[in-house]
């Protein structure tokens, strides 16, 4: 009797689990399978894309990427070095200035200090679409419209509050008793920041830089109203592409497949680190 | 650092009370509130608000709904499972182009996924992003880039209750639902609370995917407050009219996070 019921609750059990299998594999295939076909077509052969009979077997191609890079009408070189310069010198300079800024808290703690860290998380909380119509004001009286420096000065802007707010967390974790120690072993101040402290947040920094590197690298909401032709970055360039006739689908799905690949790629090495900083930061804040 | 942020915003507010075009050689002209006043008098922008309150609503409670489902899911049965779990989370890792562009490929008339799917089981094919369907389509693409998020965060705080409290529970002959029910789903509100703040703050501020599958369009159907902030600014050159609309959004979101921090204290379970 109890062995019976035994053997079907333990059915039941499995039946239950092969189901969680199949909802499970529903799932993933629903998340994965779009970013795969993006993959797939930027590599597909350019008379198979969107045809009516889709297939998943073809010889990859690298022509779409070829011609891309190449110097041709479709290339997209000037708007891929726009994109790095903007995108690398506002990480630098954001990150930066905010292990200096988040140093200084972590140190010398000042009087509401808690306060300041509301209100950068708060800033960070604002959505950047509010400063589209003043920076675009700004940025036409001024002369910087359809700059690098239109787009970069914003960028360190937005992303200071969150990488100090990170940082200091970080800068928190690490025991004072080692600087007091490099200090002792007669490193100045400043010495000691450089060569002790600074490797060893090195991790944190890291995270921190991603962080900014992707905000700026992704952004198309700034970089819309800012850029007209000279210091277009990718994002808004791939918002023109669905203007023209007959959008050449191969060629954007291999632009894609380049903002994507760093993104995804950074992200999952400092993966680990972000979520401590973010915890770290909360804790500490 | 703050004021760099703050000028332009408070610059902002200053715009929005100006009628301020950018065509002609008209000064900007002091309005007061007036545009306000045209934000909710005029149909146009009244449904902007109206649509854009829509779109928050379902697209954070599908989120919210689903991104709990499947974190049960992947507890009860995978807690383990990492490769399966960074796959789900695939959608949250690319930004929001990226996803623009993925379903335009697979959204499109002529040639994409969707519209073979639809023939292989026999039905004509569809305009996703015309007349009538644009609205569920993007409000579909939101969900689908946005939960994993939910998951996340749900899910590891599900792995921080400790177990032996749904062993008690189930020694107590709880069955699974009143588990869920009476043990986790209380145990994991501030992890709720949480997603809810997060996704309706990016709920609100959706634009650049919304941007490249439709522009806003067709018509107006897919124009929330983020488009609507750009088309009558920098396509109609409305500065005045594009502060005033992107004030409402900085005012929505403050509320939000003022909510949030005013709940923060008070529960000091957090």
């Amino acid at each position: 009797m109890t062995h019976s019921s035994d053997t079907t609750r333990r059915r039941r059990l499995n039946v239950g689990r092969i189901w969680a299998f199949v909802v499970l594999a529903a799932l993933i295939f629903i998340a994965v399978f779009p970013i795969l076909w993006l993959v797939l077509t930027s590599v597909m052969p350019s008379n198979l894309i969107m045809r009516s009979d889709p297939t998943l077997f073809f010889t990859p191609t690298l022509e779409h990427f070829r011609e891309i890079f190449g110097s041709g009408r479709e290339a997209i070189t000037t708007y891929l070095v726009n994109s790095i310069i903007v995108t690398l010198v506002s990480t630098i300079c954001a990150v930066f200035l905010a292990v200096l800024a988040a140093y200084g808290i972590a140190r010398i703690r000042p009087r509401g200090h808690a306060q300041l860290s509301l209100l950068i998380l708060t800033s960070r909380m604002l959505p950047p679409v509010g400063l589209v119509v003043p920076l675009y004001l700004i940025a036409s009286q001024s002369g910087l419209l359809d700059t690098h420096l239109a787009l970069i000065l914003p960028y360190i802007a937005i992303n200071i509050p969150l990488a100090t707010w990170m940082l200091q967390g970080f800068f928190m974790d690490l025991p004072k008793e080692l600087e007091e120690a490099a200090m002792i072993d007669g490193c100045g101040q400043v010495a000691a920041f450089f060569r002790v402290m600074l490797p060893l947040a090195g991790p944190g920094i890291a995270a921190v830089s991603v962080f900014c590197f992707v905000l700026a690298w992704n952004d198309m909401v700034l970089a819309l109203p800012l850029t007209l032709r000279e210091a277009v970055t990718l994002p808004p360039f791939m918002s023109q592409v669905r203007q023209e006739e007959g959008v050449a689908w191969g060629q954007l799905g291999a632009t894609t497949v380049v903002v994507m690949a760093p993104v995804v790629t950074f992200t999952l090495a400092v993966q680990r680190w972000i979520v401590s900083g973010l915890t770290a930061g909360a804790a500490k804040g | 650092m703050v004021v760099v942020l703050l000028i332009p915003i408070a610059n902002n507010a200053w715009i929005s009370l100006h009628e301020w075009s950018l065509v002609g050689d008209e000064a900007p002209r002091f309005i007061g509130l007036d545009n306000y006043v045209e934000i909710l008098q005029t149909p146009r922008w009244r449904n902007t608000l109206l649509r854009t309150g829509l779109y928050v609503v379902l697209t954070v409670s599908a989120q919210v709904l689903l991104g709990f489902l499947i974190a049960l899911l992947l507890h009860r049965h995978f807690p383990n499972a990492k490769v399966a779990r960074m796959l789900l989370l695939m959608p949250m890792m690319i930004s929001e182009v990226v996803v623009g562009n993925i379903w335009r490929l697979l959204l499109n008339f002529n040639g994409g996924l969707f519209n073979w799917f639809l023939g292989l089981v026999g039905i004509d094919p569809v305009f996703w992003l015309g007349p009538g369907r644009a609205f569920w389509s993007v409000v579909a693409v939101d969900i689908w880039q946005n939960t994993p998020f939910v998951t996340l965060v749900l899910f590891a705080a599900m792995q921080t209750l400790p177990s032996e409290l749904l062993e008690a529970a189930s020694i107590d002959g709880a069955r699974r639902w009143q588990q869920v029910r009476s043990v986790i789903m209380p145990m994991i509100q501030p992890a709720f609370l949480l997603v809810l703040m997060f996704q309706t703050m990016f709920a609100i501020r959706s634009f650049s995917t919304i941007w490249l599958l439709t522009e806003g369009g067709p018509g107006n159907e897919t124009s929330l407050l983020a488009i609507d902030v750009f088309r009558a600014a920098l396509q109609s050159y409305d500065v005045g009219l594009g502060a005033a609309l992107s004030w409402c959004l900085l005012l929505l979101s403050l509320g939000i996070t003022i909510l949030y921090i005013r709940w923060l204290k008070r529960d000091p379970l957090v």
